[in-house]
């Protein structure tokens, strides 16, 4: 008969499945005699089997599987090849446009360190928008530029890497009326943007919060020229124009979706120096 | 009381082949197929994660992060190991990046302020108060073990991992992630041995867990 400190000596052996069957008839004929063992045994294997079988845990949101898929997305396109890209900015010239435009208005503020390449289009976004700063800078940024300065800069930045047609499309983009400015270009980007950027951390509702409220501003310019050039226009007097959503406070709580920050919003994400922890155990 | 329990086979759980075949076409750029992928391993993800960083908000970014990392980097996976393993892998390391951040942010880890594990009204009202009261213990102990602990504990208990694939899956040598293992049951025994005055309570216990 084996004693008390040898049979806990076996405890964890025995509860790992690696115990042989003679000692475990051993340990059993001890156990079933001595009460103290019997006690921290089943202490023990009542603690395994709260682990395993008590699933108390919070349930994930029910949007989860759709926000991996979405980023999952984002990810593919950002590792497409340059030529890729080229062939997304040219089917896309609309979307394409805005984005630069939008990866410009965040590199000329000094929101990013990053310089913006020709050719960068939706990628530029993406990678911006994981080092941008608090939103009230980047949205001060957008609001400063007008919709010529977008039209120069965005022919600037994409002309060495554009086809002629493409660029031809780009220059024409500001002739469209503003509701279908709105529609068809700053709608299809905020979207994509959403999706592209719903893979870096806690930015995409930063970036689509700021993309609002830049692109709100920018609506009122095109709506007041607009207004004045197409005042026959039906949009102009069924619906008094686009959609205006210049009432947005960047600052306002309400607005930074709540499940994407949950309790955190009062404390500051830790600086980016921090990132550096990552490289010390890094995920793959 | 020796009727040890090591439930791995799950319903939810994909077959080897089922994996092995899901991963190829997901390799391939198969959406469906990588959807499903997360399907069948996000919650089981997510319970491990949360249950490390007691966090509802960073336990899904971790999870959404690990799952984009294993999608980015899908074509170095080698066939000898689980999808899972893989996963768990990955969402480890993340969950010690984070609560390194939130150390450095904090000055300590304190998980007292974090943890939230409050049931459902209607599975309180369906265990005895006793057992409630025995596994919120079980619980509270098993939260204050050190991190590397809890992971071997809930990677052995929950997943059904071997000790070779809880070593794998921390980064650490086999050994390591025995000893991981054993101290952590020698302190969850230390700290529950007072918690129980006589042997029916364990056995009420333990048939209110299954």
């Amino acid at each position: 008969m084996i004693t008390c400190s040898d049979t806990r000596r076996l405890f964890d052996r025995y509860l790992d499945d690696q115990l042989s069957p003679s000692l475990q008839a051993e340990l059993h004929a001890h156990v079933v005699h001595c009460s103290d063992c019997q006690n921290e045994l089943a202490i023990l294997e009542a603690c395994g089997d709260v682990v395993r079988l008590d699933r108390r845990e919070p349930v994930l949101s029910v949007s989860f599987t759709d926000r991996v898929m979405a980023a999952r997305r984002a990810q593919v396109v950002a590792k497409a090849p340059r030529s890729r890209r080229l062939v997304y900015a040219v089917g896309m010239p609309m979307a394409a446009a805005a984005s630069v435009v939008l990866a410009f208005l965040l590199s000329i503020q000094g929101v990013t360190d990053q310089p913006l390449q020709s050719g960068d289009t939706l990628v530029a976004v993406v990678d911006t928008a994981a080092t941008a700063p608090p939103p009230e800078t980047a949205v001060a940024a957008i609001t400063v530029a007008a919709p010529v300065q977008f039209q120069q800069e965005l022919t600037k930045l994409t002309a060495k890497k554009l086809a002629p047609e493409a660029q031809e499309e780009l220059r024409n983009t500001p002739e469209m009326p503003a509701l279908s400015f709105f529609d068809a270009l700053l709608a299809p980007v905020m979207e994509g943007t959403r999706h592209a950027v719903e893979g870096t951390r806690r930015t995409a509702a930063d970036l689509e919060l700021l993309i609002r409220f830049g692109l709100a501003s920018m609506n009122e310019q095109l709506v007041a020229e607009y207004r004045l050039k197409y005042p026959d226009e039906p949009w102009n007097a069924k619906s008094g124009g686009p959609r205006v959503v210049s009432d947005l406070d960047p600052l306002d709580p309400a607005l930074l979706a709540p499940d994407f920050y949950g309790s955190e919003l009062s404390s500051p994400v830790p600086a980016a120096d921090s990132r550096s922890d990552d490289l010390a155990v890094a995920p793959i | 009381m020796f009727a040890r329990r090591r439930d791995t086979t799950e319903p939810s759980r994909l077959t080897r082949r089922a994996e092995k075949r899901l991963i190829d076409q997901a390799r391939g750029g198969c959406e469906d197929s990588a959807r499903r992928l997360v399907e069948s391993h996000q919650d089981r993800l997510f319970a491990f994660v949360w249950r490390v960083v007691r966090h509802h908000h960073e336990a899904e970014e971790i999870c959404q992060e690990a799952f984009l990392r294993a999608f980015g980097s899908l074509d170095s996976f080698s066939a000898e190991f689980r999808f899972s393993t893989w996963l768990f892998t990955i969402a480890y390391r993340l969950c010690l990046n984070q609560l390194r951040r939130r150390k450095s942010l904090t000055g300590e880890m304190d998980f007292g302020v974090l943890v939230s594990s409050e049931p459902d009204a209607s599975e309180r009202l369906a265990e005895s108060e006793e057992a409630r009261r025995l596994k919120d213990e079980i619980w509270g102990a098993v939260d204050r073990l050190s991190v590397p602990q809890r992971a071997a504990v809930l990677l052995f208990y929950r997943e059904g991992l071997s000790c070779e694939a809880i070593a794998a899956t921390l980064g650490v040598p086999v050994a390591t992630a025995k000893s991981h293992l054993h101290r952590a049951r020698a302190r969850l025994r230390d700290s529950l041995a007072g918690m129980v005055e006589d042997h029916s309570q364990i056995q009420s216990l333990r048939e209110a867990a299954s």
